[in-house]
C-alpha cells in the first residue's frame, strides 16, 4: 500500500503518489524561482507549463493504474526539460543558485477548503494540523473583544491565497516540525562544511581559485544562515509588538473611553463627551478619523510586516503601500491642523461685563440674599486642575459658584455687575456661549436675590464657565449680608466680613475702607435713638 | 570564446521566426505547435516554448484566446496579430537574405 495525495494541477484532479509529489513540486518550485524574475509573465508561463504537465500526467492514467507514480512525473520532466535545459536569453548558466533552493512551506490561504476564506485551512496546512483548531482558536479569541475576528481580517488582507499549484504545493510542503527544523539546519550546516572540506582538499595550484570561491560560498553559507536566523527572530518581535500595540490601543478606545469620548470618571458619572472640545462635531469626528488611521496604519503595518517575515510572504503591493503612505501623511496633516484650530480656540478666554442698577432711593436697607437654585436634588462635588464644579445627575448640569466681592461705588448708585469668563469660546459667536452660562438674579423690595449656582449644560464642561460678581455699594449705604453670601465671598472678603468681624446678618455701611458695623447697629435697643 | 551562447542565440531566433510561421497556417494550442517543432527536432525540451510564447505575446506578436475542449479543460489557442505577421514577413525575407550570403560564403 503507498500513500497517495489529490492535487490539482492546471484543472485537473490527480491521485499522486507521495514521492512522485515531491518530486513534482521540488521542479515547479526550481521552475517558479527561475521565472519569478519576471513577474506577471513569469506566473503567465508557470500557468501554460502546469497545464502542460497535466496533459501529459493524464496520458498516464489507465484503467488499472489511477494515480499518477515517480516514473510518470519523472518522464514528464524529462520532456520538459529543467530548469539547465532551457535555453532561454543566454540566461541559462546563471539560474544555479536558485534552483537548488530547498523547497520552503510558505502560508496561503487556501480557498480550496475554506469556511470563509481559507485563513483557518491554510494555517493548519503550515502547522500541519487540523484547520479545526485554528478555527476553534478563532472563535475563542473573537470572545476577547473581538479580537479574533480583527485578525482573521488582516490575515485575509494581508496573505495572499494559493492560486498556482506551486503555491498549493508550498502551501502544504514539507510540514514544519522540530525535526524538519533539524533537517534544514543539519543542511545547512553540512552545506558549510561541504564548502569548508573543499578548501581544505584544494592544494594545488590549479584549484586555489577554487579555494578562494568555496571560501567565499562558505561565508557566504554561514551569514546566510545567521541572517535567517536573526530575519526570523525579528519577524516574531515585530509582530508581537504589533499585535502588543493593536490590543493595548483597543482597550484603551474599550476600557476607558467607552467608544471614543466618554470618559468614565469618578464614581461612574458619565463625563462630558471629549466632542464638546471641538469647535464643532465635524471637526470631532475627523480628528477621530485622523488618529484611528495614525495609530492603525503603523500598527497594522508592524502585523503585515511581522507575518511576512515570518511566512516568507514575498508579495509587493506597491500601490497600496503608497496609499497607506498618503493616507497616513494627510491624516498627519490634519490632526496637526485640527490640534492647532481648536487648541487656539480652547485658550482663547473671553469675558463679557454687565452691569446692573439696584434699586435704593426708598430702601434706607439693602438686604442681600442667597437663593439656593440647586432645586435639592443630589449634586457631587468635583474639580479639574483649578476649576471646581458640582454635578447633579437630576439635569445633567454643572453647578458652579460665582465669586463675589463688595465694592465702593464710585458714584451714589448701587449697582450689581456680573461677569461672565469662559474658555474655549468661538469669538465670532461668543455671545452664544455666555448666554449658555446660565445665571439668575433679582430684587424684591429691599431684597437682592442672587443664585448660589451658575449653571451650565454638561455639554458645556470645557468652557469652564465662571462668573465675578462685584456688589458695588456707595458711601453710608446700610446693607445686610446674609449668612449664606459668606460662602460665596472671595477668600480676603471671608475672612474679613465672615471671620474676622461678623457682618452677616447685621446692617453694615460702606466706608472708604470698606464695609463696617453700622452706628445703628450699635445702638440697635435703643428705640429712642 | 562562448559558444554555447552564440549557439543558444542562434537557436532561440530560429525558434520564434518558426513559431510565427506555424502560427501564420491557421491558430494552434501550445500542444500543437510543440509537436510540429519536436517532428522537425528544432527543441529537445518543452519548456523552452512557454517562455518564448509569453514574449512574443507580451511584443504583441500574439494574442490568444480561450476555446473549449472535447479532452480536459479549455485550451489556450494562439494566433498571428497583424503586427505578427509583418515581423514574418522581415524575418522571411531576412532569413532567406541569411542563407543565401552564408552559401555564397560556404561555396567559394
Amino acid at each position: 500500500m503507498k500513500k497517495t495525495i489529490q492535487i490539482n494541477i492546471g484543472g485537473r484532479h490527480f491521485h499522486m503518489d507521495e514521492d512522485a509529489f515531491h518530486k513534482l513540486n521540488h521542479y515547479l518550485e526550481s521552475l517558479k524561482s527561475h521565472f519569478s524574475a519576471e513577474g506577471d509573465t513569469g506566473k503567465e508561463i508557470m500557468e501554460d507549463i502546469e497545464q502542460r504537465i497535466a496533459e501529459l500526467l493524464e496520458k498516464k492514467i489507465t484503467v488499472e493504474n489511477q494515480a499518477v507514480s515517480l516514473d510518470d512525473v519523472n518522464e514528464a520532466i524529462g520532456i520538459l526539460g529543467k530548469v539547465e535545459d532551457f535555453v532561454y536569453e543566454g540566461t541559462s548558466g546563471q539560474t544555479h543558485g536558485q534552483y537548488e533552493r530547498r523547497d520552503n512551506r510558505r502560508f496561503f490561504r487556501d480557498e480550496d477548503s475554506n469556511y470563509i476564506a481559507g485563513v483557518a485551512a491554510g494555517l493548519g496546512a503550515y502547522f500541519d494540523i487540523d484547520p479545526l483548531w485554528v478555527r476553534l482558536a478563532f472563535l475563542g479569541l473573537a470572545f476577547l473583544h473581538g479580537l479574533g475576528v480583527l485578525i482573521y481580517i488582516i490575515l485575509w488582507i494581508v496573505v495572499p491565497k494559493a492560486t498556482t499549484t506551486v503555491e498549493k504545493l508550498q502551501m502544504r510542503g514539507m510540514p514544519v516540525t522540530l525535526s524538519t527544523i533539524k533537517e534544514s539546519v543539519t543542511a545547512e550546516y553540512d552545506k558549510v562544511k561541504a564548502g569548508l572540506n573543499n578548501l581544505g582538499n584544494s592544494d594545488t595550484a590549479h584549484k586555489a581559485r577554487n579555494a578562494f570561491e568555496s571560501l567565499i560560498r562558505a561565508i557566504g553559507l554561514v551569514i546566510v544562515a545567521i541572517f535567517k536566523f536573526v530575519i526570523g527572530a525579528i519577524g516574531i518581535f515585530i509582530l508581537v509588538l504589533g499585535s502588543i500595540f493593536l490590543v493595548t490601543f483597543i482597550l484603551i478606545i474599550v476600557g476607558f473611553t467607552g467608544w471614543f469620548g466618554h470618559f468614565q470618571l469618578w464614581n461612574g458619572i458619565a463625563f462630558p463627551h471629549i466632542s464638546h472640545l471641538f469647535a464643532n462635531s465635524g471637526h470631532y469626528y475627523l480628528m477621530v478619523i485622523c488618529m484611528l488611521i495614525l495609530v492603525l496604519i503603523p500598527i497594522i503595518a508592524l502585523i503585515y510586516g511581522g507575518i511576512k517575515i515570518i511566512f516568507n510572504i514575498r508579495t509587493r503591493h506597491n500601490v497600496l503601500r503608497a496609499f497607506t503612505l498618503t493616507a497616513w501623511i494627510l491624516a498627519l496633516v490634519l490632526f496637526i491642523t485640527l490640534v492647532i484650530v481648536n487648541s487656539s480656540n480652547f485658550a482663547m478666554e473671553a469675558t463679557s461685563r454687565k452691569t446692573i442698577p439696584i434699586e435704593i432711593k426708598v430702601y434706607p436697607r439693602i438686604y442681600v440674599d442667597v437663593r439656593d437654585n440647586s432645586n435639592d436634588h443630589k449634586i457631587t462635588q468635583y474639580s479639574v486642575f483649578d476649576y471646581h464644579f458640582n454635578y447633579s445627575d437630576w439635569d445633567k448640569s454643572l453647578y458652579t459658584t460665582p465669586s463675589v466681592s463688595i465694592v465702593r461705588s464710585e458714584d451714589q448708585g448701587m449697582y450689581l455687575s456680573v461677569e461672565k469668563r469662559a474658555n474655549h469660546v468661538v469669538l465670532d459667536h461668543s455671545q452664544d456661549f455666555f448666554d449658555r452660562i446660565r445665571y439668575n438674579w433679582e430684587q424684591k423690595d429691599s431684597v437682592v436675590y442672587i443664585d448660589r449656582y451658575l449653571t451650565t449644560d454638561e455639554k458645556d464642561f470645557w468652557m469652564f464657565g465662571r462668573i465675578t460678581l462685584n456688589l458695588r455699594v456707595p458711601e453710608n449705604q446700610v446693607v445686610v449680608l446674609s449668612s449664606q453670601l459668606c460662602d460665596l465671598l472671595d477668600y480676603d472678603q471671608q475672612e474679613r466680613y465672615c471671620n474676622d468681624s461678623l457682618l452677616a446678618g447685621r446692617p453694615s455701611i460702606m466706608t472708604p475702607n470698606g464695609l463696617m458695623l453700622s452706628e445703628k447697629q450699635k445702638t440697635r435697643h435703643n428705640p429712642k435713638k | 570564446m562562448d559558444f554555447e551562447n552564440a549557439k543558444a542565440q542562434m537557436r532561440k531566433g530560429v525558434l520564434e521566426f518558426c513559431i510565427l510561421s506555424i502560427l501564420s497556417r491557421g491558430d494552434a494550442y501550445a500542444t500543437d505547435i510543440l509537436n510540429r517543432l519536436k517532428e522537425s527536432e528544432l527543441i529537445v525540451v518543452e519548456g523552452t516554448l512557454y517562455p518564448l510564447l509569453s514574449r512574443q505575446k507580451n511584443a504583441g506578436l500574439l494574442s490568444y484566446r480561450w476555446e473549449e475542449s472535447t479532452q480536459g479543460p479549455p485550451r489556450k489557442y494562439y494566433a498571428l496579430t497583424d503586427k505578427g505577421r509583418e515581423v514574418l514577413k522581415e524575418l522571411e525575407s531576412s532569413w532567406h537574405e541569411l542563407i543565401d550570403a552564408v552559401d555564397s560564403i560556404l561555396k567559394k
